[in-house]
């Protein structure tokens, strides 16, 4: 299942624990998605932003989320669907 | 005191970073890059593709049609750098010495630590249980552990994945073997008397092809045979340096010391293979001034200037031909490294098609001064600004016209120079 790309701006609900900070929930469109596991955190700049991607899933789709720290503002970048 | 080396190398690598990100991917058959329908090569196989013929620089034409259940997907590289970095903030842990020999491949001189982790083979597996809490259970390492760097390469590639393997050089050498003990589940112990008798010579690292082809000339066909080689031979054929070292490598010996701070660069390079075969003048110009635009700017970046540029053309039929001149002054700027490169490629190019452009600069120096003269100042002033406004707001916001549009698509590379990978430097 090849992964499709976007640039969707999101809402998302996050979890602070264990000093870091997760993507718990987010609003795509009109729906709701939880996320059940954050598989990797990488940060890369653009310009002088850093930018953090988290690569989500659940037990049936993948989510690439990406937030800018200089905008404050998180996208869907990425996705698939088993 | 005998050392104790580590090589740590990544199992299928920037695949196991994509299935990492992705679970829908684990278990399957997947190459990184190499779009199909062009001539784009698999940079990276996954183990489940790897056991279905799949190899690392196969077309994706190739791929597909021994693998037709094969998933293409583009190599994250923020991500594989970032993954890098962190395995080598963990390897830091352990030791100071650390030379990142590639992207995803490190050696470590833990001689005078191992014994504060309970040994060699108890360190090694505290790495890999860091590694896993830390970066995932998909990324996973082999670790080939010897008293040098050639015999911990070869021990390293003895068991993939994720495996253990102790390397000494003899059964009768004290060394390693004595230390660790002979019997330690799940690792492996080989000694390199025995496993020469059946690997090939290009199984050591420093040895390829070309270079298997004139030791099979000289009736050196095996590694065995290769430490049984006179020494003198060895020089009078491959001089004395290449020589000595071939005889050393044949008898298992590498007195090189883990590199872990690299010297400053010595030339600034980009290179580009085309979707397709070019001969189109006006593609190619394109193409040089948007390369010597990269290679100008990571100077800058850098700090460095440099006086000699060279160019390198590859043709479809996979020849090549390269040129290379001298400057009076140093130089970072872009504009003036294209002029020169394109008055050395105009003539080697729009005859055949061209697959590959290359630009370099070597001859490098520090930044130099403000220029003199009031039109030069404001040409700095200029890049200085654009360089701004692309530190700003992210790379080509401000580029020249005639690059405009064109997208050179970033390398999927094991090699760490061309990647952000944390190194140290002099």
């Amino acid at each position: 299942m090849p992964s499709s790309i976007a640039n969707d701006p999101i809402s998302v609900l996050v979890a602070f624990r264990g000093g870091t900070v997760k993507p718990w929930k987010f609003r795509w469109g009109n729906r709701m998605f939880e996320v059940k596991r954050v598989n990797l955190i990488h940060g890369s700049r653009e310009g002088r932003s850093r930018v953090f991607t988290f690569s989500c899933s659940d037990d049936a789709n993948f989510w690439k989320l990406r937030f800018d720290t200089e905008s404050l503002e998180w996208r869907l970048v990425e996705y698939a669907t088993e | 005191m005998n050392r104790v080396i580590f090589h740590i190398d990544m199992n299928s690598y920037f695949a196991s970073v994509a299935q990492q990100m992705n679970p829908l991917l684990r278990g399957k058959p997947i190459g990184v890059g190499g779009k199909p329908g062009t001539r784009g090569i698999i940079a990276a196989a996954s183990r489940e593709a790897k056991k279905r013929g799949v190899k690392t620089a196969m077309s994706a034409y190739e791929a597909l049609r021994l693998c037709p259940e094969l998933i293409i997907v583009d190599g994250d590289m923020d991500a594989v750098v970032e993954t890098t970095n962190r395995f080598l903030d963990i390897f830091r842990r352990y030791t100071d010495e650390v030379e990142v020999f590639s992207v995803d491949e490190a050696f470590l001189d833990v001689t005078d630590w191992h014994e504060r982790y309970g040994g060699p083979v108890k360190m090694a597996r505290m790495i890999k249980a860091d590694m896993r809490r830390e970066l995932g259970e998909c990324i996973t390492a082999s670790i080939g552990i010897a008293e040098n760097k050639l015999l911990a390469k070869l021990a390293s590639d003895l068991q993939k994945p994720d495996g253990i393997v102790v390397l000494s050089k003899s059964s009768s050498s004290t060394g390693l073997f004595v230390r660790i003990g002979l019997s330690d589940p799940g690792v492996r112990f080989e000694t390199f008397d025995e496993i020469t008798k059946t690997l090939p010579l290009t199984e050591l690292c420093g040895i390829a092809e070309r270079l298997r082809i004139r030791l099979e000339r000289i009736g050196i066909t095996t590694i065995e045979e290769l430490g049984r080689a006179p020494v003198g031979a060895l020089i009078d054929e491959f001089g004395p340096v290449a020589g000595t070292k071939l005889h050393l490598m044949g008898n298992g010996e590498d007195p090189s010391p883990v590199i872990s701070v690299v010297d400053s660069p010595k030339s600034f390079g980009h290179s580009y293979t085309m979707p397709a075969d070019v001969t189109d003048r006006e593609i190619l110009r394109k193409t040089l001034f948007a390369l010597a635009e990269k290679v100008a700017r990571r100077m800058r970046r850098e700090g460095f200037s440099g006086r000699h540029i060279g160019v390198y053309v590859r043709y479809y039929d996979f020849s090549g031909t390269g040129e290379g001149m001298m400057r009076k002054n140093f130089t970072d700027d872009g504009l003036e490294i294209f002029r020169a490169a394109w008055k050395l490629a105009r003539p080697l190019v729009g005859t055949r098609p061209a697959r590959l452009l290359g630009v370099h600069v070597s001859e490098i120096s520090h930044r130099g001064q403000i220029p003199l003269f009031p039109a030069d100042r404001r040409r700095v002033a200029l890049i200085d600004a654009a360089d701004e406004v692309n530190d700003r707001y992210g790379e080509r916001t401000v580029e020249p016209l005639v690059t405009l549009g064109m997208i050179l698509k970033r390398h999927v590379s094991g090699f760490h120079h061309a990647l952000p990978v944390s190194v140290k430097r002099k």
